[in-house]
């Protein structure tokens, strides 16, 4: 669990936030985006409704669930609005630019790069609300229940959505192996 | 349950939708514990790729090939959707609000004719001349009246009767 701000340095309070949990977040927002540019602003929007939460009268106790319940939720919004702005963004004139360079680690040797294209191309054909309860449960290490409340599911709709992303995947990985 | 699970079953079970039986069986039958065992290890693999994958996403631009393309799809699409509603406006709202015209020739001579016979006929019209004479004579008569002091508001009354030729 991360300290709240201090309501006396939110700045400070604010900088420790992001610098905790950025990379979180903007892992979360890719995978349910699957867009680097959307996650980077839906990222900052997080931000910023955490600034307000700080300085609000009762701030959250858990920073870690609220940003994230916050950033899936801004996820969906994104997705639901703004074609515009994101049509003409994606034909805006850009190169492709890598957001991080790591050396491989085991998991790339584990799953070839090819299967790790095909299985991320499959998780983006999962329907959002699959793709959401996915990301709580086994990304963040949320319960079903817990994904549940912050999705606003019933805990037996969000068991329907894992058991079809879980098929999803299970028969992308079998094909392509 | 004594035969096997499905693959479906056993994903069902690891998604916590698993009902009394399943579960029973998955602690009975070795084989199914060791397939659900291993979707487990092959979604812990898979959520670690897609980790990966996620934390070396690239922001995918297009190319400016492919943003003309784009741009020019766009374009051609609202230009072909204004002409079709252009079209549309002519043939359906146009056409609808704009009375037919009748297409046969004798339409128009047999409403002539049926026009020509419910008019008055030259005998029935007042003769011009003769209106004229008898308004002339009631002026006359105003004015002789006007100047006795009869009735007031002389020029108005002409001016009526002017009003009354001219509706005539």
């Amino acid at each position: 669990m991360t300290e709240p701000p201090a309501a006396v340095e939110p700045i400070r309070g604010l900088e420790a936030l992001v610098s905790e949990h950025r990379d979180r977040l903007l892992r979360l927002c890719r995978m349910v985006l699957a867009d680097g540019s959307d996650a980077e602003e839906v990222v900052q929007d997080v931000f910023l409704k955490a600034w307000g939460a700080a300085r609000g009268s009762d701030p959250p106790v858990d920073w870690a669930r609220w940003l994230t319940r916050v950033a899936v939720n801004a996820c969906r919004d994104r997705t639901r609005t703004g074609w515009w702005k994101r049509f003409r963004r994606h034909t805006d004139p850009l190169e492709d630019v890598t957001l991080r360079a790591l050396a491989p680690s085991p998991e790339d040797t584990a799953i070839g790069g090819e299967i790790r294209q095909r299985l991320w191309d499959a998780f983006h054909k999962l329907s959002e609300r699959q793709r959401e309860v996915f990301v709580l449960r086994y990304v963040e290490g949320w319960s079903t229940e817990e994904a549940a409340a912050a999705l606003g599911l019933t805990t037996g709709t969000a068991k329907r959505h894992l058991f079809r992303a879980i098929r999803h995947l299970r028969d992308t990985l079998g094909d392509a192996r | 349950m004594s035969r096997c699970l499905t693959d479906d079953e056993i994903a069902a079970a690891q998604a916590g939708l698993a009902d009394r039986k399943v579960l029973a069986h998955l602690a009975a039958c070795g084989d199914c514990a060791r397939r659900h065992a291993d979707l487990a290890r092959d979604l812990a693999a898979m959520t670690r790729a897609l980790i990966h994958t996620a934390d070396h996403a690239v922001v995918r631009r297009a190319t400016p090939a492919r943003r003309g393309v784009t741009r020019w799809l766009a374009v051609s699409g609202a230009i072909a959707a204004t002409v079709a509603a252009i079209i549309w406006l002519d043939t359906v709202v146009w056409k609808a609000m704009t009375p037919a015209e009748p297409a046969d020739p004798r339409e128009i001579t047999a409403l002539l004719d049926q026009l020509a016979r419910t008019s008055p006929t030259a005998g029935d019209v007042p003769d011009p001349a003769a209106l004229i004479r008898e308004v002339d004579a009631a002026t006359r008569l105003d004015a002789e009246d006007c100047e006795r002091g009869i009735v007031t508001a002389c020029a108005d009354d002409a001016t009526r009767v002017e009003e009354i030729v001219d509706a005539q």
